[in-house]
């Protein structure tokens, strides 16, 4: 009997942690809470386990890796597994007008959003203006059926150099969407991408929490770095960029340098 | 299920399609907490932070096999404690994975340990001298408010052995707490 009394006691005293974080239920409650109530020892070391918890709860954590360790993981990630643009074996070829590509950038992911431009809507033409672009061997470009025109070939040679460079990255843009985003055309979606890019030298003392919450603040995503120099790059969407500027340049103990672009 | 709990689920689903997006939100929502775990275990912060990173990239490889048996929280810290005892074992401490030692029979005194508890130097203190199998589970305990049966999960051992664990666990810190107490005397 005094055996079993004693075994009652250390099973509620191993259970008595649980108690303490209110996590017991059912009948493992019951029971410790009993055994807490007909002996006071047990109810001072349920005491003592509530503050502890406290006191472990209040712990502050002075670093940890924030946003530089996402910006890592996402590099890592396109590297492991870069973003495969579904190249497309026939592209449209009049390019109405052929502005710089972007640099490929790792990039968001999957959605259907329905107001996206591919590339087939941003390079348009007669139907018999065709590059053919196959996934193997050499991209073939049929002869224009009129010949008559230089800027239709130049043209023709512009979207060439488009859809190779398409072949490593494909980009496509919702336009006047409401969700300005750059996405792949795989599909895959990050956070809100703009065309913009901030370079940011942020100060060496920033706590990385206030630089997370900055960030946060602006919708802004870090895309790659440190540079050799400390240098992160950020994507903003232009139709904030000013704002994110002028947030980020009023933050100096946090933000040394800020530049536009790459 | 919990709204966090069903959000971390949605969020784990849009993973395993490859949405950056939500991985980018898991993240944010769940680095600290999983830091913290890990930390908990290592005194040192960048070999935390290299446990971390393989933990969110396991994260992204393996969201598709997550079949919701557990919570997702449960899943996310059990690889988080896998990956640390395997940085453990690999530098060869092993003897971090043992039971300690029992402790003399005689219990604290709990007034000394009620009286210690309240200064927390002493509980911080207390708690860095805990082994890491014991620090780790009071920290689920009293940190992450984990049933003995979630602690179970993530530690891969049967709920029995958590009980012990932590059984063996306060009765180290209590007896910690009253030695600070009587030190301080």
């Amino acid at each position: 009997m005094a055996e079993t009394e004693l075994n009652k006691r250390q099973e509620a005293e191993a259970l008595l942690p649980f108690l303490a974080n209110n996590t017991l239920d059912g009948d493992d409650r019951v029971r410790v809470e009993a055994a807490v109530a007909a002996d006071a020892e047990l109810a001072v070391q349920l005491r003592a386990l509530r503050r502890i918890r406290r006191e472990v709860k209040a712990e502050e954590m002075e670093w940890s890796p924030g946003e530089m360790g996402l910006a890592k993981l996402l590099r890592e990630i396109e590297i492991e597994s870069p973003t495969e643009a579904p190249v497309e074996p026939e592209v449209t070829a009049e390019v109405p007008s052929v502005e710089p590509a972007a640099p490929a950038q790792p990039v968001p992911p999957t959605d259907s959003r329905p107001s996206r431009l591919t590339l087939r809507d941003a390079i348009t033409g007669p139907a018999s203006d065709t590059v053919t672009m196959p996934t193997d061997g050499p991209m073939t470009v049929p002869a224009p059926a009129n010949t008559n025109s230089r800027v239709r070939l130049w043209q023709i040679a512009a979207a060439v150099a488009v859809a190779a460079f398409a072949a490593q990255s494909v980009f496509v843009w919702t336009g006047s969407s409401d969700r300005p985003d750059v996405q792949l055309a795989s599909g895959d979606a990050m956070a809100p991408i703009g065309d913009g890019r901030l370079r940011i030298a942020f100060q060496p003392t920033a706590p990385e929490g206030d630089i997370r919450a900055l960030l946060l603040s602006q919708n802004l995503v870090i895309i790659d770095g440190p540079s050799a120099l400390g240098l992160y790059t950020v994507a903003v969407d232009e139709a904030t960029v000013d704002d994110a500027l002028a947030a980020l340049l009023s933050k100096r103990a946090l933000v040394e340098t800020v530049s536009v672009g790459q | 299920m919990g709204t966090m709990a069903a959000d971390h689920s949605y969020l784990l689903e849009q993973i395993a399609t490859g949405d950056k997006a939500a991985y980018t939100a898991f993240y944010r929502e769940l680095e600290k907490p999983v830091f913290r775990f890990i930390r908990s275990k290592l005194n040192d912060q960048h070999e935390a932070g290299d446990i971390l990173h393989e933990v969110f990239m396991e994260v992204w490889r393996s969201a598709g096999k997550f079949e919701g048996r557990s919570s997702v929280k449960t899943w996310l810290f059990g690889i988080a404690y896998r990956k640390t005892m395997d940085a453990f074992r690999k530098k060869g401490r092993l003897d971090l994975m043992s039971e300690p030692p029992e402790q003399a029979d005689e219990g604290p005194d709990a007034a000394a340990c009620l009286a210690a508890s309240q200064e927390a130097t002493h509980v911080r203190a207390c708690l860095e001298e805990l082994k890491p199998p014991h620090r780790a589970a009071v920290q689920m305990a009293f940190y992450d408010d984990m049933t003995y049966g979630q602690i179970a999960e993530v530690q891969g051992v049967p709920e029995g052995t958590i009980k012990t664990r932590v059984f063996h666990a306060k009765k180290l810190l209590l007896h910690c707490l009253q030695g600070r107490i009587g030190r301080a005397a």
